[in-house]
């Protein structure tokens, strides 16, 4: 009896993911070349494929591991964690916390948090291109607006923290030729990644601008939590993400929505909320 | 005869294209490169001033039992909005299962059921999009026990009951053929009505068990087989806006735009056979 579509095609999708399914033996033509030789070539087509997906996303890892242990570690992992959709540029969310776990890998501890970066620019990378706040524009913001407004990091920005210096072993893999060596012990970096006009890059963050910068993308900086606007021009924790062109133009805001994003005089808003909340 | 022959746009030639505007008769793209807002899909738009464009689909999966996702309809209808592509096309295969999406062009059984999946399926996008659109034939590297259908028939009865347009993939005809030891004139017998386009590429030889088996890479010039069946093809079917495509170990812009030449050449010169032979 012949399987129905769909559990031929469950099947096969177990098969091609590297479980073997013995009744597709069955379903398969052999001749001189066996149903299961047959079977393997989508198996490798698509683990290749997906590893060369991972090494377009994950470029600074392949350089600091080389792209034989790459392919590797990225086989195992699309083997356990396929795409769940088609547009490969958004596969690899969990990549980093895999590598975290990889045992081959456990000698670089900061291998993960390298991925992470890499996920990170490419997240950025593919955002959308809104107007960004120029000096101009933050400047333009009036003190009596400051409390219904509201300015947001742009689409596709994340801060990112490591205790490794992971901005300088970056720096060190774009340059395969370089013989720097990295002191790991050598401090803990807090970069902001955002999308430029035709890449994405990143700002190293002091540690108070990194605290009170939301950690996802996406989230939000409430100008009236902060206080006056003259007080938060000045504040030097945020002078590293209010520059020109880090920051999407500021909306406003109703003020029930207002209130319950930022709280009101009687229940004050605390920037750790930020972390919670979504952009306009 | 105008050139119909185009190349398929793929990012190392994408700011030389932009800054060049070389002359072709057409644009290809993959859709599932330019569903994000990146700046490559700023420029596609941006070309659209100078170029036809042909936006072929490689993830909307139209032989799923379970149906084309939703979500990515929805962002592929979204981008032949905003590109109004004069030709829409995906692949005769299916590549998710189970919500997991496979980065290949799985095989179909060429049965009544699957034939009711993929015509419910194409149908289903036809409707989405509001237009027709073209099913390309696959490589296959293997055949199914049960099917009851050549390809070729299987691909017939698709363009009848959905009213789909066929995209012949001459590449992919010869690299069937020979893997699954068919007659790739067996291709011929389609209704030339169906025919709408036609697809060139490289392949590959491979070793499977100490047999060669054709992968097709997309890596290479089009093979000497593959341009003498396109001549057939042709002859046959008679001109149709024709890709060269290239995915793997991409060359010079200039390499993509030979083939394409070599390709309005055929076109031509089958033209004129069939005009002495009418």
């Amino acid at each position: 009896m012949p399987l129905a579509l769909p559990d031929l095609q469950a099947a096969l999708a177990d098969h091609v993911a590297g479980h073997d399914r013995a009744e597709l033996l069955a379903s398969v033509v052999g001749d001189s070349i066996p149903a299961a030789a047959r079977l393997r070539v989508h198996r490798n087509h698509v683990l290749h494929s997906l590893g060369t997906a991972l090494a377009a996303t994950f470029p600074t890892v392949q350089a600091l591991v080389g792209d034989e242990f790459f392919r590797g570690m990225a086989r195992t992992f699309a083997a356990h964690d396929l795409p769940t959709q088609p547009v490969l540029s958004e596969y690899g969310a969990g990549f980093s916390r895999f590598v975290g776990g990889y045992t081959p890998a456990r000698g670089l501890p900061y291998l993960a948090d390298i991925a992470r970066l890499d996920w990170a620019l490419n997240v950025a990378f593919h955002s959308p291109t809104e107007p960004r706040l120029a000096s101009a524009d933050l400047a333009s913001i009036q003190v009596e607006q400051l409390p219904t407004k509201l300015v947001s990091l742009a689409p596709g920005a994340a801060v990112l923290r490591s205790i490794y210096p992971i901005e300088r072993i970056w720096a060190t893999a774009q340059s395969p030729a370089s013989h720097e060596t990295v002191d790991l012990n050598s401090g803990a970096a807090r970069l902001l990644v955002l999308r430029r006009a035709n890449d994405a890059g990143f700002v190293c963050l002091s540690e108070g601008e990194a605290s009170f910068c939301p950690p996802t993308a996406f989230a939000g900086l409430c100008c009236g939590a902060i206080g006056r606007w003259s007080t938060f021009r000045k504040t030097p924790m945020i002078g590293g993400i209010l520059r020109p062109g880090f920051c999407c133009a500021a909306r406003q805001e109703s003020e029930r929505r207002h209130q319950r994003t930022c709280g009101t005089a009687d229940r004050p808003y605390t920037p750790r909320a930020l972390k919670v909340r979504l952009s306009l | 005869m105008s050139p119909i022959a185009g190349i398929g746009l793929r990012a190392p030639h994408l700011a030389e294209i932009a800054r060049e505007r070389p002359a072709t008769a057409f644009l290809e793209i993959h859709a599932e490169n330019y569903l994000s807002p990146t700046q490559a899909a700023e420029t596609i738009e941006r070309l659209r001033a100078d170029y036809v464009f042909s936006m072929h689909a490689v993830g909307l999966s139209l032989g799923s039992a379970a149906g084309i996702d939703d979500a990515h309809l929805d962002r592929v209808a979204g981008l032949v909005k905003r590109l109004q592509p004069a030709y829409v096309s995906d692949h005769l295969s299916w590549s998710v299962a189970g919500g997991r999406y496979f980065n290949d062009l799985l095989p179909l059984p060429y049965t009544e059921e699957a034939l009711d999946v993929v015509v419910r399926n194409v149908q289903r996008l036809q409707d989405r999009l509001g237009r027709q659109v073209s099913i390309e034939n696959p490589s296959c590297y293997l055949g199914f026990t049960h099917s009851t259908m050549s390809e070729p028939e299987f691909l017939s009865e698709v363009a009848r009951r959905s009213g789909c347009g066929l995209l012949l993939d001459v590449n992919n005809i010869h690299v069937t053929a020979h893997n699954l030891r068919l007659d790739a004139r067996d291709w011929l017998t389609l209704s030339p009505d169906a025919v709408t386009q036609y697809h060139l590429a490289g392949h590959a030889a491979n070793d499977a068990d100490g047999e060669p088996i054709l992968i097709d890479d997309h890596g290479s010039r089009v093979g000497d087989a593959v341009w003498t069946l396109f001549e057939e093809v042709v002859r046959r079917f008679g001109a149709r806006p024709t890709l060269i495509e290239w995915d793997t170990d991409i060359p010079a812009l200039s390499v993509l735009l030979d083939e394409a030449q070599r390709a309005d050449r055929a076109l031509s010169a089958a033209g004129d056979h069939a005009a002495r032979a009418a």
